[in-house]
């Protein structure tokens, strides 16, 4: 009988060994990072300047105070986009209250998504653009940006729309630091992402 | 053992009738191809820019236009979205749509058989 015990401590240790991280812990830095000395140098959104819906510029500085929730799309996008942005919808009915997120959606196409076309699209979504901004620019700095984001984007005249690029939504934190992601063309991992989104929140919360 | 029976037969019967769930199959495979894309599976549509597929019984009669509207897109020089054109999509699969949105998403209880859709695109306008 006693023998059992060690068998029974043995395979709770096996169960819990596979539960996801205790709740409290921090959300991870994502991306590569050095060691410089004794410091960890984190990746992070390099600065940035775009133009937003009402045509002003939009810098990383005017984002310092939030944590955002970023996503690259194009209007004419006829494959994943309207998925993608179901999913920031629902983010954005979510957080519609809380003033420390801002949501940030780039466009891949800046010919053809100038400034007005992106106002009309917000206003189609029906979303207030204080709290959802949608940016345009340069095209090689919109692809470079992807690129920080770990978005793959690249311009594809075989694919749906002249271009190609992953339906991921990524979470950043006041530092620039990406905390978290989700596949933006499922619902369910976006639950889980909502969770990240929450506990993100309470760090700031907690300071 | 009439009870072991009984119980095998209920089981039986739940596995039969979780199956039958969605009514038309063949027509969610479709819809999943051709149009959650951007109605979303469940039929929410986005915002203004998509409408949502939800209809009452009193709202059947706009389920006349569908056929010629989902082989030929729709196009409004004031909206910002088109809704494309599927110039290769069958009848038969326009026929598994349409009775997939009446019935399993919406619970209208409406049939639509293949020669009433034929029937319909022959009338579309060019």
């Amino acid at each position: 009988m006693n023998n059992k015990i060690p068998f029974l401590l043995f395979l709770t240790a096996l169960i819990t060994s596979c539960q996801a991280p205790i709740a409290d812990e921090k959300l991870p830095i994502i991306g590569r990072f050095e060691m410089v000395g004794n410091d960890t140098i984190y990746h992070e959104i390099p600065a940035f300047n775009f133009v937003n819906q009402d045509s002003a510029n939009v810098t990383n500085e005017n984002l310092d105070d939030y944590i955002y929730v970023a996503d690259f799309f194009f209007i004419s996008c006829p494959s994943i986009c309207p998925k993608v942005k179901k999913q920031m919808l629902r983010i954005y009915d979510k957080y519609k209250d809380n003033p420390k997120l801002k949501l940030v959606s780039h466009t891949i196409d800046p010919e053809r998504d100038t400034p007005e076309k992106l106002k009309q699209y917000a206003s189609n979504l029906e979303v207030d653009t204080d709290k959802w901004i949608f940016l345009t620019g340069d095209k090689d700095s919109l692809f470079d940006m992807a690129d920080e984001y770990f978005i793959v984007a690249f311009e594809d005249p075989d694919a749906p729309g002249g271009f190609d690029h992953s339906g991921k939504i990524l979470l950043v934190d006041t530092n620039r630091h990406i905390r978290s992601f989700g596949e933006g063309t499922d619902p369910e991992d976006i639950d889980r992402f909502l969770k990240d989104i929450d506990k993100l929140l309470g760090e700031y919360a907690q300071e | 053992m009439l009870k072991n029976r009984l119980v095998c037969s209920f089981v039986v019967l739940f596995f039969i009738l979780s199956c039958s769930e969605i009514k038309f199959p063949h027509g969610q495979r479709s819809y999943e191809q051709y149009c959650a894309t951007c109605h979303m599976e469940d039929g929410s549509g986005l915002g203004v820019m998509v409408p949502e597929l939800y209809y009452e019984y009193d709202e059947l009669s706009e389920f006349a236009s569908m056929p010629c509207t989902i082989r030929q897109g729709i196009y409004n020089p004031d909206s910002i979205f088109q809704m494309i054109a599927n110039p290769d999509i069958t009848p038969v699969d326009i026929t598994n749509v349409l009775n997939y949105i009446a019935n399993d998403i919406n619970k209208l209880d409406t049939v639509f058989t293949l020669e009433g859709i034929e029937l319909a695109l022959d009338s579309c306008v060019e």
